[in-house]
């Protein structure tokens, strides 16, 4: 029994070593909707794999990646993706502005305190993370370009073909 | 245990199926395209007719056409084109002097001159993660003379990701031409001759708060070659001018109406020719949304008063060995610019209309120098409409 | 004058420092709040000022020239 707490302690530390910044489980966050009443969790998109998208009003490449978002969720849905879309806005109504410019299907939240890109790390605008269905943060995307759909989903289908614990 | 050992082993096969990717792309690269086209007519005010000795006393009319071109490139690049495209009328002042009686007399050159000027300028720029470098070439062409410039410029975002660190260089090389030089052993001297120029600027930008960001700079430029206008009567100026200048910008935001900017400029300039100056720009930039209208509406006023160079002097017949220039660009003076832009926006477009009026005079510069009237100094009018479409 | 404006500067720079966060450069964001709001028209000016007065530069290295008379 001793040899199996050694062995399996041995392991951990190997698994924190090797990938410590690889098993970091998402910060759990509860906001309240961009577009109608309520609010979305974290949690309550545990077993699909969850692209978060963290934009604002004013960040200009947020206008190209939105709708090839869009495009890509609607594509792979069925198959457990979805994209959450974080409004970092002080005032609401910029936010929505520019989703009448810029629609979407996917969610989209509103946090105005900047509590959850504090609890993320995030060091500049947009920042995207990948979250396999485990709720473990496996990507981070910085910046954004329309070119990057082609890793984006690269990254999402194999996130796709790990099955949920 | 087992489970554990289990847990362990499947989360590490996991991790080596997907190791964490951070992904640095560029976050400064702007991802639009943008077309612009800018009409400008400058119109010059007549000179004074009771201090010209010369039948015309009416000045440059200039009609410019701006048309710009940027787009991303694949990977991490931009590019920006500008072409521009000007025409000028009108006649100019030859030379001032003081008379017997104190006055000063203002000869303008007789015909009308007619000219066309164009100009390209190409700037492709690379994008880091960090910053940015960009490269740039232009090149001006008219009838009477030629100038092509190279230049470099970077950006570099400090760690605190407030502070931005500002570098540009650019070296230029200007081809003199003067038309009718037979009319002139002035005119025939510049023939051929070429200008050289190289300047360097500094600066660094910094965000201070959430509403207000400043920028303050130094720069600094040699020129060398012919320096003298071959258009002007005993106008001998040096071989070299060394140009030193210190500048500051700020910009405040103010929650008025639907957003509002207070602009501050300042420039401090000065050269070994003798001339000093200092430039004040402020400006009020007022925001209104309406839907997907924007309207944007931006007085500015500008204030600008130089020193006199060491060797304008306004003699009739100056010594030819001896320095000289009576061109009222190099004599004491001040100016005020009012200006004021409407913009109004709507989806992609943009369209805007600038009206801007430029009076200078002796008394201007707030400061005692001598008495003597300067003809030669311009008021002028610019008005102009421009068009853009982002996509 | 100049070292009183420039000191003044350097006193704004520093004592108005604040933490601002990636997510709240909103404002700083805005069309109104860039350092040249039209480009054509700063690049405009600029030319017409070089062409007519005695000073030049300020902001960037100065660029070609012409026969601006």
């Amino acid at each position: 029994m001793r040899i199996g707490v050694l062995f399996s302690l041995l392991l951990l530390s190997f698994a924190s070593f090797a990938g410590a910044e690889t098993k970091q489980p998402a910060p759990a966050f509860t906001l309240p909707k961009l577009v109608g009443e309520g609010t979305y969790s974290l949690s309550q998109f545990r077993g699909q794999v969850v692209y978060l998208d963290f934009w604002a009003s004013w960040c200009g490449p947020c206008r190209k990646s939105l709708p090839l978002l869009n495009e890509l969720r609607g594509e792979l849905h069925k198959q457990g993706f979805e994209v959450l879309a974080i409004n970092l806005d002080e005032d609401k109504a910029s936010g929505l502005d520019f989703l009448k410019e810029v629609p979407v299907s996917y969610p989209t939240l509103h946090d105005a305190n900047g509590t959850t890109p504090n609890a993320y790390g995030l060091r500049g605008m947009p920042t995207s993370y990948l979250i396999d269905r485990n709720g473990i943060m496996r990507a981070v995307h910085m910046g954004f370009k329309p070119s990057d759909m082609t890793e984006i989903r690269t990254q999402v289908m194999q996130l796709l073909n790990e099955k949920a614990r | 245990m087992t489970s554990n050992r289990k847990n362990v082993l499947a989360a590490l096969a996991a991790a080596a199926a997907m190791p964490i990717s951070t992904n640095s792309n560029s976050l400064a690269a702007p991802q639009e395209s943008k077309i612009g086209y800018r009409y400008s007519q400058y119109q010059e005010a007549d000179a004074p007719r009771e201090r010209t000795f010369t039948p015309t006393i009416e000045r440059y009319q200039i009609d410019v056409h701006q048309l710009h071109y940027g787009r991303p490139i694949t990977g991490n690049w931009y590019i920006n084109t500008d072409l521009q495209y000007e025409t000028l009328t009108g006649a100019s002042p030859l030379q001032t002097y003081e008379n017997t009686d104190g006055n000063s007399v203002l000869l303008m050159t007789g015909a009308s001159i007619d000219e066309q000027r164009t100009d390209l300028r190409v700037a492709p720029t690379r994008y880091f993660s960090q910053g940015s470098i960009g490269g740039s070439i232009a090149y001006s062409t008219e009838d009477d003379y030629q100038s092509i410039a190279l230049g470099l410029e970077g950006q570099l975002e400090l760690a605190d990701q407030l502070t931005t660190l500002h570098g540009s260089i650019s070296v230029s090389n200007d081809t003199l031409s003067p038309t009718d030089a037979y009319l002139s052993s002035i005119r025939q001297d510049a023939d051929g001759n070429d200008k050289r120029t190289i300047s360097i600027y500094e600066g660094i930008s910094r965000v201070l708060t959430k509403t207000s960001v400043m920028q303050a700079g130094i720069g600094y430029t040699h020129q060398s070659g012919y320096l003298s206008d071959p258009y002007k009567f005993e106008d001998r100026r040096p071989g070299q001018r060394d140009q030193v200048t210190l500048d500051g910008r700020y910009r405040l935001y103010f929650n008025v109406g639907d957003g509002a900017a207070l602009h501050l400029d300042y420039r401090y300039y000065t050269d070994d020719w003798g001339i000093r100056s200092h430039t004040i720009t402020t400006r009020w930039a007022q925001s209104w949304k309406a839907n997907q209208w924007t309207f944007n509406l931006i007085p500015s006023l500008r204030y600008y008063r130089q020193t006199a160079a060491s060797f304008y002097r306004l003699e009739q017949n100056p010594p030819d060995n001896e320095l000289s220039s009576s061109d009222a660009r190099l004599s004491t003076f001040g100016a005020l610019t009012y200006g004021i832009e409407g913009q109004v926006k709507w989806q992609r477009w943009l369209v805007s209309l600038d009206i801007q009026q430029y009076d200078s005079a002796e008394n201007l510069a707030l400061i005692q120098t001598s008495s003597t009237e300067t003809p030669a100094l311009v008021d002028y009018q610019v008005v102009s409409l421009g068009i853009e479409y982002r996509y | 004058m100049k070292r009183v404006f420039f000191l003044m500067i350097l006193v704004l720079g520093v004592a108005a420092c604040s933490n601002v966060q990636p997510w709240e450069r909103g404002y700083l964001a805005r069309d109104i709040m860039a350092w040249d709001i039209d480009g054509q028209k700063a690049a405009f000016d600029r030319h017409i000022n070089f062409s007519k007065e005695g000073s030049s530069g300020g902001g960037q290295a100065v660029g070609g020239g012409c026969g601006c008379n």
